[in-house]
């Protein structure tokens, strides 16, 4: 349904006074390479999740995939369509047809806009003109995201509702437009605990019902793996591994992947304290990638070929990729 | 709260029944409602709980930075054996840093941008010992501390904006324990960072509890990262101690339904399958009076006796206290729960 | 809309925003009344016994006394409230609209529309008001449309640049990205997304508008360059000043001027309780 082939972005670096001077020197532009050359796809009613660091490139592919930014390389397709060329109606069609969740659920409603008002708006936009036929709609979708009893929720304001209501209110404003493209960029790690499984709930439901393709962004693993039907694991703008979620949870092949899974804190509890692995060092900068594997500088495995070569992404098993010297030579 | 009474001699901090107020717009809200717990030498004891739940605030009470609309409504502080809540300004100048303390969510926010982090731990090291050690040997037990968080020793010359979240977290870190307080309190030290970032500071804060001795008050929001750590814990619910004691009896058998749900609601990466539960519904305001047990409203067992009354903690084994009216019952209770709130958030294969 | 019922209740419940609301409503009724409330024809000369009442210190017969054309100063500063009134509020919501406007354009737009506007505002603040306001007055002839139009003219500065850092922060904000995500036009998201949450700082920039342009147009007024054919309390001041009465005759130059102080310092309590209101941190440190 979603089709991302080779998408690339990078970012030119604001100039300081300083900065500018010296690179007029260079007479060479620095940029900062956020996505770097990723591919994959979702179906309809799949969930795909991709972790990793903040800074890996994560909630730019989310902006590429909604057409927010342009791509540097490489495009998007929906339902067959390049989205980068689409003008008119098409952009029109297209934007009602990707939507978002955000991390924030407070941030991202109008404070100055009431539930119903909120909910409205997308549906204004699109021109949907006859005011019964809107209200039919948004009480379809507030039921869907499980805001009830409806008459109680319509005429509040953001700040008079709850963490998990105001997610549930994004959800629905999300959702009101019917879209075939949802993403949810780390829609339950500022929520309470107790509540965030509620929601993935109704997300995990309404990609199925909706026949939906979900991008579930995120770096909680524990949450990625109990969700999504797939994940990708993105370092320093690059696809590293990408399979069925068991494969990536169970059997993870990249090295990247393994620190990324090793270092989730268990809820386990016993009196003496196992020491969680994690790797030392930083990612690295996004201006002057490293030569070869970007994860070599990290990577208790390094071997020569790391150094030289930059290690393309191959099939291990039927839907199971890595890109990794180490792995299957 | 009978941990208060045990033996006074090994308590290094015992908080009594404490009670904070918020003033706000007109109204007082109880954010700290009758906390008692103790912390032993060497101990670290997590206090967990949802957002507003008042785990900060029991830290700012303890330190005595509540912000100017908040205040002590009651209770005691005894930091080896003296009342510390009613200090004045210049002694608590003299306790924090020295013998409590602090180390933030947002280490950005504790460090001043505009100095080599350098000369802000030395200023520390001088604002509080009187005896005056050069500056060069000032310097060299701040690089000595650096290297105990595993930083290198010369990006102590470096301003805070160039490390990375992480770094950042440790040089706080660094900071904190700079001057061998007896208690470190560290609140959300890992929530602004990342999975492998967290997971150092984890093992930092362990090892610094560990091998060094140090005793640490750790709030936080995950049970997870309490696991990983913490000897005790304290579950807190809208202002409340609602279960604490020794955290295997506490999390391996709860007998609070708010600590039965919170340990149902974490998805585990070793258990991919488990059913997560979600409770629905949020905590009371905090402006509101309340008659009987705070979790009441959400807690699907509750009976007309806890909207009425407001339970007391008993002892239900050494070391492990709970304040609810029908703790006969958690046995069944934990059953159930996962079957009234489970999610299908993992399809049903 | 409810948010309005409460600001107006918070600003009455501050003790200046009461002051405030209630000497400027007090004002007011005297502008709408004055015909009922005058006791005299405010430029029609008073005779007592056939002879001119020029400059009569204030007795029975005339409350305030009279001026040096022997006019009732009472009804002249009764009327006075209404230039006041008139200029203040619509020289104020004139500043404020084209301040918000050049304000969220720029702020939302950046770029080179926003250094333009900008550069635009740095002039306007580079311009100095009177030599300004004389020039222009020179040019179009003195009437209180022209007063009017010379203060809006120069006065949106402020609410400029302030609009344009709320609206600099406010387009960042994730509610924006959302309204994007559903196919909003720039139009529509500056208009219906952010002029809202810009819309109470425009609401204070409207009340102490109306101090400045009170206190502007008294400037004019005073310097002679006033609208000649409307009594203005600044004009009061002006023939007080020029007829060499205001040396003697304290009846004349006193009410003008404490109408026009009590005037602005109302303006400004009005705003500095609705500062509050906005500005909820403000709120905290006074209770």
């Amino acid at each position: 349904m979603i089709e991302v082939k080779d998408l690339q972005k990078s970012f030119a670096v604001k100039e300081t006074f300083f900065s500018a001077f010296t690179s007029l020197l260079k007479k060479k532009e620095k940029r900062i390479r956020a996505v770097n050359g990723i591919s994959f796809s979702i179906h309809a009613g799949e969930i795909m999740g991709v972790a990793g660091e903040s800074g890996c490139g994560k909630t730019t592919t989310a902006m590429l995939l909604l057409g927010l930014y342009r791509p540097s390389g490489g495009k998007v397709l929906f339902e067959g369509m390049d989205i980068s060329s689409l003008k008119g109606t098409e952009l029109r069609y297209f934007r009602r047809k990707a939507q978002l969740i955000f991390q924030d659920p407070y941030e991202s409603l109008n404070p100055r806009f009431t539930v119903y008002r909120t909910i409205e708006e997308p549906l204004i936009v699109n021109r949907l003109r006859r005011k019964s036929e809107r209200r039919e709609k948004i009480m379809k979708a507030m039921e869907k995201a499980k805001l009830m009893p409806l008459e109680a929720f319509c005429d509040k304001y953001p700040h008079e509702l709850s963490g998990g209501e105001r997610q549930r209110v994004c959800i629905a404003r999300a959702i009101v437009l019917e879209p075939v493209l949802l993403i949810a960029d780390e829609a339950t790690s500022m929520l309470d605990v107790s509540i965030r499984a509620g929601i993935l709930e109704i997300i995990k439901e309404l990609t199925e019902e909706m026949k939906m393709a979900t991008l579930y962004i995120s770096h909680d693993m524990s949450l990625l793996g109990s969700i999504c039907d797939k994940i990708g694991i993105m370092y320093a703008g690059e696809i590293v591994e990408i399979g069925r979620s068991e494969d990536i949870i169970q059997s993870p092949l990249h090295p990247y992947t393994r620190a990324l899974i090793e270092a989730v804190p268990v809820p386990e509890f016993r009196r003496a304290k196992l020491k969680l692995k994690a790797i030392a060092g930083e990612p690295p900068d996004l201006v002057n990638l490293p030569r070869g594997c970007s994860f070599r500088l990290r990577c208790e495995r390094a071997i020569k070929a790391c150094r030289t070569s930059r290690p393309k992404l191959f099939e291990v098993k039927q839907g199971h990729f890595v890109a990794c010297h180490q792995v299957g030579d | 709260m009978q941990a208060a009474i045990e033996n006074e001699n090994e308590m290094l901090l015992q908080v009594d029944d404490l009670k904070v107020d918020y003033q706000m717009e007109g109204a007082v809200g109880r954010a700290v409602d009758g906390v008692s717990f103790a912390l032993r030498k060497g101990e670290c004891i997590g206090l967990v709980g949802e957002s507003g739940s008042g785990k900060s605030t029991i830290a700012k009470a303890i330190l005595k930075l509540l912000p100017s609309n908040g205040a002590l409504a009651g209770g005691r502080v005894i930091l080896k054996g003296r009342d510390i809540s009613h200090f004045t300004e210049e002694e608590m100048d003299a306790i924090r840093w020295a013998e409590i303390s602090l180390v933030p969510q947002s280490a950005m926010n504790a460090l001043n941008p505009v100095q080599r982090i350098s000369s802000q731990m030395v200023e520390t090291f001088l604002a509080h010992q009187a005896k005056a050690d050069s500056r060069k040997t000032l310097l060299d037990k701040c690089q000595q501390l650096f290297e105990m968080v595993g930083l290198s020793r010369n990006r102590i010359f470096d301003y805070p904006h160039q490390f990375s979240g992480g770094m950042r977290q440790r040089a706080t870190i660094a900071m904190a324990i700079a001057l061998e307080p007896s208690v470190v309190i560290a609140d959300e030290p890992t929530t602004a960072l990342d999975v492998i970032m967290q997971a150092q500071i984890i093992n930092l804060l362990k090892s610094l509890s560990e091998d060094k001795g140090v005793s640490i008050i750790l709030i936080t929001h995950d049970i997870s990262i309490v696991a990983q750590i913490c000897q005790r814990v304290g579950v807190m619910y809208a202002g409340r101690l609602v279960e604490s004691g020794d955290i295997l009896k506490v999390f391996n058998n709860p007998f609070h339904p708010y600590t039965m749900g919170l340990k149902a609601a974490f998805p585990t990466i070793k258990e991919l399958k488990k059913t997560l539960i979600s409770i629905p519904g949020s905590p009371p305001l905090l402006t509101k009076r309340l008659e009987g047990c705070c979790f009441s409203d959400r807690c699907p067992f509750s009976i007309e006796q806890c909207q009425r009354v407001i339970p007391h903690t008993v002892t239900i084994r050494e070391d492990h206290y709970v304040a609810c009216h029908r703790i006969e019952y958690a046995e069944r209770f934990r059953k159930e729960i996962i079957d009234i709130f489970g999610t299908r958030v993992r399809g049903q294969s | 809309m409810g948010v309005w019922k409460r600001n107006l209740k918070l600003i009455l419940h501050n003790p200046m925003g009461m002051f405030g609301v209630a000497t400027l409503s007090t004002f007011a009724l005297l502008a709408i009344f004055a015909p009922l409330i005058m006791p005299y024809d405010p430029m029609k000369c008073q005779y007592i016994d056939g002879e001119l009442a020029r400059l009569q210190p204030p007795s029975m017969h005339f409350l305030l006394g009279t001026t040096h054309f022997g006019r009732d100063v009472l009804s002249q500063v009764i009327i006075g409230s209404r230039v006041a009134l008139i200029v203040g509020s619509l020289a104020a919501i004139f500043l404020t609209f084209i301040g918000t406007n050049i304000g969220l354009v720029a702020g939302y737009c950046g770029g080179r529309v926003d250094s333009l506007l900008m550069r635009l505002t740095d002039i306007a603040f580079g311009i100095p008001f009177i030599p300004f306001a004389f020039l222009l007055i020179a040019l179009v002839g003195p009437s209180i449309w022209n007063i009017i139009i010379v203060i809006s003219f120069l006065m949106w500065r402020t609410t400029a640049r302030v609009i344009r850092s709320q609206v600099l922060s406010l387009k960042e904000r994730p509610f924006i990205t959302a309204a994007k995500v559903s196919g909003a036009s720039h139009l529509r998201i500056m208009y219906v997304h952010i002029l809202p949450n810009v819309l109470p700082m425009s609401f204070l920039y409207i009340a102490l508008g109306i101090a400045w342009s009170t206190l502007s147009e008294a400037s004019l007024s005073f310097l002679g360059i006033g609208d000649p054919r409307m009594i203005s309390w600044g004009q009061m001041l002006y023939y007080a000043f020029i007829t060499g009465s205001a040396r003697t005759a304290w009846w004349y130059v006193l009410p003008p001027g404490i109408c026009i102080a009590l005037f602005v310092i109302s303006a400004f309590m009005v705003g500095q309780a609705y500062e509050e209101v906005v500005n909820p941190r403000l709120r905290k440190r006074n209770s």
